[in-house]
């Protein structure tokens, strides 16, 4: 153990530049689970009721589902560390068949690919948790003196919440790897030919089919539905759509790249199809989180329309939850995207030669960029729409608007599944430069 | 007639000058193989031919008009219209079939999918790699890579085909069968050739031959 880890210790020195952006990734990653766990633990800790400014925090029956709301924010942390721990993969699989060239096990391989992660995610941990602790050192003016030390996160669960994320980290680390076998010869692939399964998509049938007749039957008049087990069986349905999403967004982007790359007019729409249709699996994975972050975000329109359709007057409590909750979607927007970033220049690393050569046969830069355009909208555009249309079933039965404020709580749906779209094309948009660099002529010379 | 010429092309990456006032011209309908060990600049020489890049001194012309000025779309245009490119093996895009591989320049030029497909096909029939136009690259060997790869040089009818080592990747048997059928197909489209190659055997299939050496021209021979 004591070699590997001398060794561990000399390929840490070294690496390219795409493996070292590897790293700092996912430390970043690392950093921002520890921060949400911490940010968890802390609203569990909390003792007392609070000042009603404080939302969703400020009474101690709602905090637990504040936390698990927190704990939820993990789910596009995950996706971004997955991504981060296979950018440049060519160059990691290089260095293990170096390594079994060199006499190293196959078991050692994989324990040295075990302590690289490991190392990278105790690192984030600690930073996380001492940033976290140094902004609530700052933070804590805000509170009135005499519950100020109730803010604190007692140490085991921090101590625990650092563990969990490093051990997180070198499990998916491990993961990202899995696919790889190395050999003194060279490495090859478990190529997964197989494409995505679509039946994650029949978890979506109880909820639509409860709401939908749930919201018949309201319709009709018939209130006497509402009845405690009625609505029991209604919530539970309800966190089946969640699921749905996440297990089905990889056919969804399988399946609408290989009905738009059969239609396809354009070379530009052809390469975007097929090269989504070949990798569905990691855009799947990244839109899951931008799709269960539309439905979430959909769900909270329609609350907010109710709740100004039967005329309350908002009070601090509620102002400070949706302020929350729309803070909290958009974090989970801004990781999701930055997962699918992260997933988009580990492509081109890979891609380059390829694109360079159309290039220099012919495509502009301009028609290329189309490519990563197309890409962004052909995957986006099913699994936010899907996200939306569900997510209106099954809270539209459950939420007695009218009028004006069902046209408000449609236009927030479209409105929530647009930013979805925008955040899947923004990032094609943010690899300009990383298409750029891809196609340098550079990338063609084999001498 | 002329129809590639170069002037005291000069190009360097860093501290490294890949080629030193290299000066040539080519014929109209020419094969020319430019030659030397590896480093001494063959495919850069090529890339500034080609107008993929453009080099820091000297001048390059095609059919009497200057091409290493142009910017980076009539540059792209050029190429798309008047230029093949075949290179090395692994430069089809894997996730389309032989046939999307080929008909990629018509559908980037504006043609349907319908009537690129059926170019593509015919092209395909032409270098007799019919029988594998559903397939994708992954599943073809190194030999008929390479024959879809000329398929898609030839393509949109190019006036000049450039070829990248495109014998490099492969054994004796198969280089010299793609070689041949390169040579058949330009001719028969009446291109002109120009084809970088460290290969005496390659070169030999020239009319002519230019050596480099250390990014500067050391000598040219008539087949």
């Amino acid at each position: 153990m004591r070699a590997l880890l001398t060794v561990a210790g000399m390929l840490g020195h070294g690496g390219s530049p795409p493996e070292r952006a590897r790293v700092r990734l996912m430390a970043v990653g690392a950093a921002l689970a520890t921060w949400f766990l911490f940010g968890a633990a802390n609203v569990l800790a909390l003792h007392g009721q609070l000042d009603q400014r404080f939302g969703p925090i400020a009474d101690p029956g709602t905090r637990g589902g504040s936390a698990f709301g927190i704990a939820l924010l993990l789910l596009p942390v995950a996706a971004f560390l997955y991504q981060s721990g296979r950018l440049a993969a060519a160059d990691r699989e290089r260095r293990l068949s170096a390594l079994r060239l060199a006499g190293a096990t196959p078991r050692e391989v994989r324990v040295l690919g075990a302590i690289e992660v490991t190392r990278t995610a105790a690192l984030g941990a600690v930073v996380g948790a001492a940033s976290y602790l140094l902004l609530q050192l700052a933070a804590r003016s805000l509170l009135p003196p005499g519950s100020r030390a109730d803010v604190d996160v007692p140490p085991l669960w921090g101590l625990a919440a650092m563990a969990l994320v490093i051990v997180a980290a070198a499990i998916s680390g491990m993961r990202a790897g899995g696919h790889v076998i190395a050999t003194p010869l060279g490495v090859t692939r478990r190529a997964n030919v197989r494409p995505p399964r679509w039946y994650g998509l029949l978890l979506l049938v109880p909820p639509c089919t409860i709401y939908l007749a749930v919201w018949l039957l309201a319709a009709l008049g018939d209130a006497g539905f509402f009845s405690d087990g009625a609505r029991l069986l209604m919530t539970l349905s309800l966190v089946l759509v969640p699921v749905a999403l996440m297990r089905s967004a990889a056919w969804m982007v399988w399946f609408a790249a290989r009905w738009v790359g059969r239609r396809a007019g354009s070379a530009e729409t052809l390469l975007a199809a097929r090269a989504l249709e070949a990798d569905a699996r990691p855009w799947g994975r990244a839109l899951a989180v931008v799709g269960l972050t539309v439905s979430v975000g959909t769900g909270v329109g329609l609350v907010e329309a109710d709740f100004l359709a039967i005329g309350r007057h908002p009070d601090p409590f509620w102002v400070t939850s949706f302020v929350l909750v729309s803070l909290a979607l958009l974090v989970a927007i801004v990781v999701a995207a930055a997962a699918l970033l992260v997933h988009q220049a580990e492509s081109l690393l890979e891609r380059g030669p390829v694109l360079a050569a159309l290039r220099a046969g012919g495509a502009s830069e301009r028609e290329l960029r189309r490519v990563l355009t197309r890409q962004g909208l052909i995957a986006s555009v099913p699994v936010c729409g899907l996200a939306v249309a569900a997510s209106l079933v099954t809270l539209a039965g459950g939420v007695a608007i009218q009028g004006v404020w069902s046209l408000l709580t449609i236009g927030h749906s479209l409105l929530m599944g647009g930013l979805g779209v925008v955040a899947a094309v923004l990032v094609t948009t943010a690899s300009r430069r990383r298409l750029r660099r891809a196609i340098a002529p550079e990338r063609l010379r084999t001498e | 007639m002329t129809l590639l010429e170069a002037r005291h092309v000069e190009k360097a990456f860093g501290r490294t000058h890949a080629l030193r006032g290299v000066s040539l011209t080519i014929e109209s309908g020419e094969t020319v193989a430019i030659t030397g060990p590896s480093g001494s600049g063959k495919s850069t020489l090529l890339h500034c031919l080609s107008g993929i890049m453009s080099p820091e001194s000297g001048e390059v012309h095609y059919a009497g008009r200057r091409i290493d000025d142009l910017d980076e779309t009539a540059r792209t245009r050029l190429r798309r219209e008047d230029f093949g490119i075949v290179f090395q093996l692994d430069r089809l895009v894997p996730e389309l079939t032989a046939v999307e591989n080929v008909a990629l320049p018509l559908l980037f030029a504006g043609r349907g999918r319908a009537e690129a497909t059926t170019v593509a096909l015919g092209r395909l029939d032409e270098v007799g790699a019919a029988d594998v136009a559903e397939s994708r690259p992954a599943e073809l060997s190194g030999g008929q890579l390479q024959r879809v790869a000329i398929a898609r040089a030839l393509v949109t009818t190019p006036k000049v085909i450039f070829a990248d080592e495109p014998t490099g990747a492969l054994d004796s048997v198969a280089g010299e069968r793609v070689l041949s059928l390169l040579m058949g197909a330009a001719r028969a489209n009446k291109a002109t050739v120009v084809i970088v190659t460290h290969d005496n055997q390659v070169a030999a299939h020239a009319d002519r031959e230019i050596v480099l050496r250390d990014g500067a021209l050391v000598g040219g021979v008539m087949a």
